[in-house]
């Protein structure tokens, strides 16, 4: 009924304002101004379809192909002999890859006003078309690229880009082979797969990236380690609180990973002056660099992704994260101090060891550029004050990032050559890029509709049920696989359930989304980049963490995050 | 059998310490010349998502690797020993294995935590595998403190 009495709108829209030129027409016989719209069933635009118009059931030659528009709109002026429209069956049909392809739809032309001259007939016609999802050889293959990426990435069979890369070039390339001949396999377009990128994501974190190496240049990081130890003046509970809390309050506005790899040198030195094993400092502190990265929008990629995927503000990411965040710091603190006690208490704090050790610590870990770290730490703070106008501004956080990189570019006086070598990380961003057209190729073909679909199904549309399956599949996929890809192909899926779940439109599915992919990494030592690193350096220390014995330590205070979680996303749906 | 060069893998856990402390303790007996050898690996690196270059897990590891190498060398000291240090960069194994050609030495001294029995099973025994190989590629004796 309401899109009848849309259609009607619409056409009554069309006749006033197609232009009068119409009626102009010099070209003798009936003009036909044919308009509509193309949506799949969840009412989402659809683009380049394509229409055929029949005319007593015979195909009419339209000269260029007539498509829909980015917004799936369509739109084509006909001509035919005198007379012809009146008493004729006029029909459409509409195909697209992916889709099934409609029967005829019969559309009914609308005579326009009798200004036009008497050998002219005006016509107008609107029909909305709304297609089917067909599984296509394109849904399979596109499936089984998205599933293939991910285990080689899971398996590390080869470097997660280049996985990556291939999955997207051999989407295109099948696309411009086999589906130029046969539609079928054709799975996503060259337009769809650029657009797929987002270049927000991208660019923010080369911004961020430039930032973080000049700031790390200036021996800051290392220099609050020492610091914490200072702090503490020996108390080895204390220092371990402090280390949590610098880890992750560096964490929410750096990259976790950069953040670890420079906590750890100093951590497993002052864990070494104080004969304990360093493991008891540095599980604790990667616990802290991936909850402090959940806080906000650029502590985690995918945080960034979901931020400039949803639209959501550095405020946002504050507001709805920052004291559940807290919170978790909170627990995890008390759960590690509960953990380690025995470790702690091996301890050797002599009043003697502790002022030996600060001063060898001070002659070490000194700040190496005092000025370049005042630069870069005014330059951080006005860029996160640029994120924080987003809402008010309008300006996109990479805009932000990207151009204080720059003026720290300037400032420093540091070769931009040299840090776009050396500290862009370029195989992340192409893993991004390329990412980002796998997820697309299984979207465009169906398959993400079909998750989604069946969560809308799972959840039996309550937001409740929604938020605890978006969140405890999120924590647990992203202990075992990467955060990132499963955040990408989480996107549009989180996007349409916001869409069709009464109560979800506040958003709360996002968050549920950056908690579950950002704290369920902490579960294992495979889940988040920063584990892999610290399990690593300190393995090259000699320091082992075996998997089970990281999941043993790590995995049930993940599950008591993510519970603490569950109960915040409930409050504040 | 008699030994002329020692070389001895280091890192900075308690059981690389029991290896330096096997190792002089050999060098000693033997009137061997000894080398402790730390290796730079940052491959773990490879592939890691939003990570820094691998130079500066290089830099914390040499850092690492002065300090495993000063703490062999206090060892060695302690028990009468001469050695010589050195720090190479690489994949462990690979390094390990040009050193001991390079070098011409006829005895390897590694450390390794003792693991669990599940750790064991898990892990399928991989030092003690590389242990082996090594023994067949250089033809030197290793030997695997735990």
């Amino acid at each position: 009924m309401n899109r009848n009495l849309v259609m009607c709108v619409i056409s009554a829209m069309i006749f006033v304002l197609v232009p009068t030129h119409l009626c102009a027409e010099t070209v003798p016989g009936d003009h036909l101004a044919l308009a509509g719209k193309v949506t799949n069933p969840q009412g989402k635009s659809l683009r380049d379809a394509r229409i055929e118009v029949f005319l007593n059931g015979e195909i009419v030659e339209t000269g260029d192909e007539i498509r829909s528009s980015d917004e799936g709109t369509y739109e084509a002026d006909l001509t035919f002999p005198e007379g012809t429209l009146a008493e004729a069956v006029m029909e459409i049909r509409v195909s697209k890859p992916s889709y099934l392809t409609t029967g005829p739809i019969e559309i009914q032309p609308l005579l326009r006003d009798e200004a036009c001259s008497s050998d002219q007939g005006e016509y107008l016609a609107y029909s909305y078309v709304e297609l089917t999802r067909a599984i296509t050889p394109a849904f399979w293959i596109a499936s089984a690229v998205l599933l293939l990426v991910y285990v080689i990435i899971a398996l590390e069979l080869m470097h997660r880009t280049l996985a990556a890369l291939l999955g997207a070039a051999f989407i295109l390339f099948l696309s411009y082979t086999a589906g130029t001949f046969f539609p079928d396999y054709f799975i996503l377009s060259f337009d769809d797969a650029i657009d797929a990128i987002d270049f927000n994501v991208i660019a923010l974190l080369m911004g961020m990236m430039i930032i973080v190496g000049v700031l790390k240049k200036t021996g800051v990081f290392q220099w609050l380690s020492y610091k914490s130890y200072e702090l503490a003046r020996g108390n080895i509970f204390v220092l371990s609180i402090i280390l949590m809390g610098v880890t992750a309050l560096c964490s929410a506005f750096l990259d976790n990973v950069t953040t670890m790899l420079l906590m750890i040198p100093v951590t497993i030195e002052i864990a070494m002056t104080l004969k304990i094993n360093p493991v008891a400092l540095l599980m604790p502190e990667v616990f802290a660099s991936n909850v402090g990265g959940t806080a906000t929008l650029i502590g985690d990629p995918p945080n960034i992704m979901i931020g400039s995927y949803a639209n959501l503000s550095f405020m946002d990411f504050a507001r709805m994260l920052g004291p559940v965040c807290l919170m978790v710091l909170v627990v995890s603190m008390g759960y590690f101090f509960l953990w380690y006690k025995k470790e702690y208490g091996r301890a050797q704090t002599s009043p003697d060891q502790v002022k030996q050790t600060l001063a060898h610590l001070r002659a070490e870990y000194r700040i190496t550029n005092g000025r370049l770290l005042f630069s870069s730490v005014i330059i951080l703070a006005l860029t996160i004050m640029f994120f924080i106008l987003h809402g008010i501004l309008g300006m996109e956080p990479c805009i932000a990032a990207m151009t204080f990189a720059g003026v720290l570019l300037v400032v420093s006086r540091i070769d931009i050559v040299e840090m776009l070598e050396h500290e862009i990380e370029w195989p992340t961003l192409i893993f991004f890029m390329m990412l980002f057209i796998v997820v697309a190729g299984a979207e465009q073909t169906g398959l993400i509709q079909i998750i989604a679909d069946w969560v809308n199904r799972m959840s039996s549309g309550s937001i409740v049920m929604a938020i605890l399956i978006i969140l405890w599949v999120s924590a647990l996929a992203s202990a075992i696989v990467d955060n990132i890809p499963f955040t990408a192909t989480m996107l549009p899926i989180v996007a349409y359930l916001t869409e069709v779940i009464p109560g979800a439109e506040t958003g709360i599915l996002w968050w549920a989304l950056a908690l579950g992919a950002c704290l369920g990494g902490n579960g294992t030592m495979i889940g988040a980049s920063a584990n892999v690193v610290t399990v690593g350096m300190a393995e090259r220390a000699g320091y082992h963490i075996s998997f089970m014995n990281y999941l043993r330590i790590a995995f049930v205070p993940m599950l008591i995050s993510i519970a603490l979680s569950s109960a915040w996303l409930l409050l504040i749906r | 059998m008699g030994y002329n060069k020692i070389v001895c893998g280091v890192t900075c856990s308690e059981a690389s310490a029991r290896a330096a402390a096997r190792a002089a303790h050999l060098a000693k007996e033997h009137g061997a010349e000894l080398i402790y050898l730390n290796v730079v690996d940052s491959t773990f690196l490879k592939g890691i998502t939003v990570s820094s270059r691998p130079h500066h897990a290089e830099d914390a590891l040499l850092h690492f690797g002065d300090h495993c190498l000063q703490y062999a060398l206090e060892i060695a000291n302690v028990l009468g020993v001469d050695a010589r240090t050195t720090t190479r960069r690489g994949r462990v194994y690979i390094v390990i294995r040009e050193f001991i050609l390079e070098e011409g030495a006829d005895l390897l001294v590694i450390g390794h935590e003792q693991r669990t029995f599940f750790e064991r099973f898990l892990l399928n025994g991989e030092v003690e595998k590389h242990a082996e190989r090594l023994r067949q590629e250089t033809g030197v004796d290793v030997i695997v403190v735990e």
